[in-house]
């Protein structure tokens, strides 16, 4: 079975269905990886499962006061969590038979929570009072006694103190785990001979103990002290008949927890001579992790087969985070076991790792799957898309918005740019993401849920190209350093809109595409007012030798000298955009480096407003990517 | 007790008619609402009595401040409890009350959970079955080991009745017995032996844990009488206390329940006294509900139109009543079928194209349509049968496979393989596991009870300690497994499946089996197959599809419902037709003054027959029809029928 829906309402930032601002998230089978930025309520979803199904390292976790939604100054005083899992096995139906109920003719099992905070008599304090019920809207049974410990979850928290957790004491992490496997059980078996002791030959850890117990009470210098203890100081408190006498030794009944509660767990040495030391926490989270496993693959028979983890990142550097992540997906996917993971994480390292279908993004206090059925992408696309994906994209799913480009160009400038008419992208959490080639643009679609009115609430704007060439560059044009054979006046209007409106088939909330007026981004850019800073930019980038020792001078003197040369070419017969244009060509130059100078330049040099000398699109990509501008005004 | 933070004000009024789309701000409902002190709400048909409850109920929990006093809300069935629940789950904090501190429930398990089950704890008696199936089973098993009890009943013509109904009555605890005309004492002195031997039984059954439903009622007495100082503790708890459909009460819980809230509990009523038709052996009329100085009256329905609110007002025998309806609805023409011997056969067909001649107006198409009368058994002689005395005497004059057994509402389950069948149906029925679940395990323990097979303290097993049991020997998850199979609807229960779903039941409990009455057990589980299982005949209320007539013409199919009063309380259909039977004398000709709308005042026996006739008479949204013999009534009382507004349509071919 698995957890394949949560509603929650009114918890945290989570309000009601009445008001359609509860959170409802269908979970999948295997992996499920919660994604977004901080306080988006990744926490707030692991949080609210919890305390439905209780963990089985039963830490203090109780609904508080704070967890009431609140809508405007009032707090809610009623707040409901509700999981279903479905299929069933039939040793788990048979196992939770009178809590289930039957959805669309399926056997699933409802559990819902619901608590309630009450005013006291005299509202001296608060009192919260909670439910647990299954079925449809809570009319099953109650759940109570023993299906409480079958529905705990195995729940490993952030930030652990993995150290602790693996030391001895009483009741401690490692004694349960311990206890709770399944093989622990012959181990509780006794055959000590007292008769015989000395020629005992023990098999169970319940035997060694007691031989042990029975070889150090009987070593001399315990049974000496023993004895002094007992004459020397306590026969002085005795009273009539009434004697004290103490007994030594180091466990009173050799029972199996008692000795599971003296185990501790550490790394071992490279060398086996070497003493113990302590090591980092990540190492020791590895090894906390590792245990916890233990239980849960034993489990698996008898428990949830439910793992929680929040940010397993904590400690562990990017390549152990892979590994364990690699780790993660194998247990998942292991068909006969069907474990389920819900996870969640900071780490672009772990988002990329996986398959995007594991995905849920979570923001604006809603949750978003980006499972195949849930995206407007295809199987395929996502197979392509998990190879496409590593750390650098994958902090798009961290981020408020994404701007897609399709070349290192455009990489470069456009935060530049945004920048410069005042709309930052790292101050508004923006990301970009090169993909290399427009046909790459389908990708976004993966923000687009199927769901109509679901909207994610993160921008989306591909920038693309139109790749209508000017007609300078039509073949015969020996001024021209390049040649195309279809040039703008092979276009008609209806030819360029319909060219356009492909580009954009796709869009569709967040998702939208805007495409350069003319040709390129750097055409365009000349043609809007930016000509002699690109001017200066390709000859920045063809003449300036950085190994030059006046360098400074140098740079001064190409800058001076391509306003003297832009002065030149606006006198020019020719559009002076295709002359700056050709010279890309003429030099063969690359378009990265001079989106570099260009982007060096604008920023030091640069004191107009900028945004007049844009062209349009990249002015209205940067505004709604920023929600300056929104969807409905851009068509 | 109840103070002024929990007063409900005109605001929380508004609110929770946006949740219920509802109006209560007319015809005193807002005063219902608002009520905090002792009350008596004498609601007419359809007025909404339940959704006043529900809506009062969630205001409260919103407002409520006690985490250790709760409400305590009393129903009669457990249908009525489980509406109400159902409709508290689904309003924001409605939840809140079906658990501690409030109660919702049944007075009977209101009486269970907080006196008898306590007080038998206290003297060490276990519960194994509160039932009167399971009593008469096993009082009848342990009289024949009684010599003078046997011989003297074997003379009698209810010998076994008294032995299978042996009750205890009162705080004293008397021994009584259910005769055919209600509660009597044993006709025997308390020192003669068959006295004492009854007495025996009685108490080694009470030993046991196997007592009958009244029983409670007796030893809630006795608590009460014997440590009074339970009430003031019971009305701490419960500051607020809310009876729904008073008038089903019978005597002896009114009386329970005057005396347990009699210190200082805020109780408030709900019901209709008019539709009081409490057919029990103990019944008897409730003295003082509606109490004139806590009355609040609701007289609009939300049901019918004014003509059958009119109607119907002449029927209001205990409590005069005015109703009043909508002004729409009204455009029906509710007619009377007057018919002879020869013409009987005419009266549904006729009923079934009035209604789809009518119903042409309305939109929807599957309607609720449904002919009810009062008597459904025959207790007339052979003789008499053959002379068709009384004519028409019950239903199944008028559709003569009427078959009262299916709407009996004891539930009465013979064989193991039913309560599987029930428990199917109650899956489809409800999606929920947990009734199936219970019932599976039920039948069980019938096996374990008809082997008498005990526990280790030499007791019956109960469902307590048969888990407890099964989790000793580790074999709950394997019963778990074959109650799943149980109720895999797709798994088809033929022959085959059934002997190897019972060999797998008896490899768990057969350790347990005693060997006795080998061939009782046996008899219980044999197979049946499904088709033999009618629901109707097991559980309350459901469909009939047996007790249904059909009928088609050209344009429209339509189906009837055929019912017995009793059974349609609290229902509401599109159209009514109350077909005239014979109870000391025709109900409905007997009637006819008030049918032609004259007031006259009316002796007990018109009374009880006015209050039938009320409640089918209130039924319908829409149509109501009525079918009389002709030769009952003059041709003056058809002319005053029709100025009165009934339309006559006279069966009789001239």
């Amino acid at each position: 079975m698995y957890l394949s829906n949560l509603i929650i309402e009114n918890y945290r930032t989570f309000g009601s269905k009445e008001n359609n601002n509860h959170l409802e998230i269908d979970f999948q089978e295997g992996l499920n990886l919660l994604v977004g930025e901080n306080d988006s309520g990744k926490s707030a979803i692991i949080d609210a499962i919890r305390h439905v199904l209780w963990t089985t390292s039963d830490e203090y976790h109780r609904i508080t006061e704070e967890d009431f939604h609140i809508v405007g100054d009032q707090r809610k005083t009623n707040l409901q969590i509700s999981c279903t899992f479905t299929d069933l096995t039939k040793e788990e139906a048979a196992r939770y038979l009178e809590w289930l109920s039957l959805v669309d003719g399926e056997k699933c099992l409802i559990v819902n929570l619901e608590a309630t905070l009450n005013r006291d008599v005299k509202n001296y304090r608060r009192r919260i009072s909670v439910n647990y019920r299954s079925g449809k809207n809570g009319q099953g049974k109650a759940i109570e006694g023993d299906i409480r410990e079958f529905l705990k979850t195995t729940y490993l928290k952030p930030l652990r103190d993995a150290e602790s957790e693996m030391s001895s004491g009483r009741r401690s992490r490692l004694s349960q785990i311990l206890e709770a496997h399944p093989d622990s059980k012959e181990q509780q078996n006794d055959n000590f001979d007292d008769e015989n002791p000395n020629d005992f030959e023990p098999e169970t850890l319940v035997d060694i103990m007691r031989q042990a117990e029975y070889l150090i009470k009987n070593n001399d210098y315990i049974e000496d002290s023993e004895s002094k203890i007992n004459q020397d100081y306590l026969n002085e408190f005795s009273i009539g008949d009434d004697t004290i006498s103490g007994e030594l030794g180091i466990s009173k009944k050799a029972s199996l927890r008692e000795i599971l509660e003296k185990f501790e767990l550490w790394i071992r040495p490279e060398d086996d001579k070497e003493i113990r030391t302590k090591r980092g926490l990540g190492i020791n989270n590895i090894l906390f992790m590792a245990t916890e496993l233990l239980l849960l693959s034993s489990e698996s028979d008898f428990g949830m087969p439910l793992l929680l983890i929040e940010e397993p990142e904590a400690h562990l550097h990017p390549p152990m985070q892979v590994r364990l992540m690699d780790f993660l997906e194998e247990k998942a996917g292991l068909t006969d076991q069907s474990l389920q993971i819900i996870t969640s994480t900071h780490s672009p390292n772990i988002s990329s790792k996986v398959n995007p279908q594991n995905l849920i993004m979570v923001g604006d206090g809603n949750a978003y799957s980006l499972k195949n059925d849930q995206t407007k992408l295809s199987e395929e696309d996502y197979q392509f898309l998990k190879r496409f994906l590593d750390v650098t994209k994958a902090n798009l799913f961290f981020a408020k918005g994404v701007v897609i480009v399709e070349g290192d160009a455009e990489n470069l400038l456009i935060p530049t740019l945004a920048k410069l008419i005042g709309c930052s992208f790292s101050k508004n959490g923006i990301s970009i993401v090169n993909v290399g080639h427009t046909g790459l643009f389908r990708y976004s679609r993966i923000f687009q849920q199927c769901e109509e009115d679901k909207e994610m609430p993160i921008r989306v704007a591909c920038i693309a190209d139109i790749d209508i060439p000017s007609d300078f560059f039509s073949e015969g044009n020996n001024d021209a350093d390049k040649h195309y054979k279809k040039t703008e006046r092979d276009y008609s209007d209806e030819d360029r809109s319909e060219k356009k409106e492909s580009l954009q088939e796709n869009d569709g909330k967040p998702v939208y595409t805007f495409v350069a007026e003319n040709w390129t981004l750097e055409y365009d850019l000349i043609k809007s007012g930016l000509g002699l800073e690109m001017l200066t930019a390709i000859n920045l980038a063809n003449d300036l030798n950085y190994e030059d020792s006046d360098l400074a001078d140098e740079k001064e003197k190409i800058i001076s000298n391509s306003k003297d040369e832009y002065d030149a070419l606006i006198s020019q017969q020719e559009d002076e955009a295709d002359l700056i244009y050709n010279k890309f060509f003429e030099h063969n130059l690359s378009k990265t480096v001079v989106a570099q100078e260009l982007s060096h330049y604008l920023e030091e040099e640069y004191d107009r407003s900028l945004e007049d000398d844009l062209p349009e699109y990249i002015v209205d990509a940067i505004k709604y990517v920023t929600r300056n501008k929104e969807f409905e005004d851009l068509a | 007790m109840i103070d002024n933070d929990l007063n409900i004000s005109d605001q929380d009024i508004a609110s929770i008619e946006k949740i219920f789309g509802f109006s209560f701000t007319e015809d005193n409902r807002d005063e219902v609402l608002k009520s905090l002190s002792n009350l008596d709400v004498q609601a007419g048909p359809g007025s909404g009595k339940t959704t006043l409850l529900v809506a009062k109920l969630a205001i409260l929990a919103q407002k409520w401040k006690w985490s250790d006093r709760g409400i305590c809300v009393l129903s009669h069935t457990n249908v009525a409890r489980e509406e109400i629940e159902k409709r508290l789950s689904k309003i924001e904090g409605g939840l809140d009350l079906l658990g501690y501190p409030h109660f919702i429930g049944t007075i009977q398990s209101f009486i269970n959970n907080y006196f008898a089950l306590p007080l038998l704890r206290n003297k060490g008696i276990e519960i194994s079955f509160i039932d009167n199936k399971i009593f008469s089973e096993n009082a009848l098993e342990l009289l024949q080991y009684k010599y003078n009890a046997r011989r003297t009943l074997s003379h009698k013509y209810n010998g076994e009745r008294i032995a299978s109904t042996l009750e205890f009555e009162g705080s004293e605890l008397d021994l009584t017995y259910i005769s055919r005309y209600g509660r009597k004492q044993l006709p025997w002195g308390k020192d003669i032996e068959t006295y004492q031997e009854l007495k025996e039984i009685k108490l080694e059954l009470l030993r046991k844990g196997i007592l009958r439903f009244n029983d409670m009622y007796a030893f809630s007495e006795y608590y009460l009488a014997k440590f009074p100082s339970i009430k003031n503790v019971i009305n701490t708890r419960f500051p607020l206390v809310f009876i729904d459909e008073i008038q089903d009460s019978n005597f002896q819980q009114d009386k329970i329940l005057k005396d347990i809230f009699s210190e200082g509990s805020t109780v408030q009523k709900l019901g209709d006294i008019n539709q009081s038709i409490y057919s029990g052996n103990q019944g008897s009329l409730l003295e003082d509900f509606p109490y004139e100085e806590k009355k609040i009256e609701v007289k609009t329905s939300k049901r019918f139109g004014n003509k059958i609110a009119n109607s119907a007002s002449y029927f209001t025998a205990i409590n005069p009543q005015q109703l009043v309806g909508f002004d729409e609805r009204n455009n029906f023409k509710n007619t009377i079928f007057l018919f002879d011997k020869n013409s009987i056969a005419e009266v549904l067909p006729s009923f079934c194209e009035l209604v789809i001649d009518e119903f042409g107006k309305l939109e929807s198409k599957s309607h609720t349509v449904k002919a009810i009368g009062l008597r459904k058994s025959d207790s007339r002689s052979q003789e008499e049968i053959k002379q068709n005395k009384n004519f028409p005497y019950l239903i199944n004059d008028y559709f003569a496979d009427f078959n009262e057994e299916i709407t009996t509402s004891n539930i009465n389950i013979s064989y193991l393989i039913d309560y599987v069948f029930l428990s199917r149906y109650l899956l489809k029925k409800d999606n929920e596991f947990k009734e199936s679940y219970d019932l599976l395990l039920k039948g069980v323990l019938r096996i374990l009870s008809k082997s008498g097979s005990k526990t280790e303290e030499g007791k019956r097993y109960s469902k307590r300690s048969f888990i407890r049991w099964l989790n000793d020997v580790g074999k709950h998850q394997l019963l778990n497994k074959i109650f799943y199979d149980c109720l895999e609807l797709s798994l088809e229960l033929n022959k085959e499946n059934w002997e190897e779903i019972v060999s797998s039941i008896f490899e768990i409990i057969g350790i347990l089996l005693t060997g006795d009455n080998k061939g009782e057990v046996k008899e219980f589980v044999k197979y049946l197959d499904e088709s033999s299982f009618d629901v109707s005949k097991l559980a309350d209320g459901s469909t009939k599809d047996l007790n249904t007539y059909s009928y088609s013409n050209d344009e429209l199919s339509i189906q009837v419902d055929l019912s017995t009063i009793h059974s349609i309380k609290g229902e509401t259909h599109d159209a009514t037709l109350i077909l005239e039977t014979y109870m000391h004398g025709h109900d409905l000709s007997k009637l006819v003054e008030s049918l032609k709308g004259n007031r006259e005042k009316v002796k007990k026996r018109k009374e009880q027959r006015m209050r039938n006739i009320f409640v089918g008479m209130t039924r319908p949204k829409y149509l109501l029809c009525l079918a009389m013999y002709k030769e009952n009534i003059t041709d003056d009382d058809i002319e005053e029928l029709d100025n009165a507004g009934w339309n006559i349509e006279d069966l009789i071919k001239n």
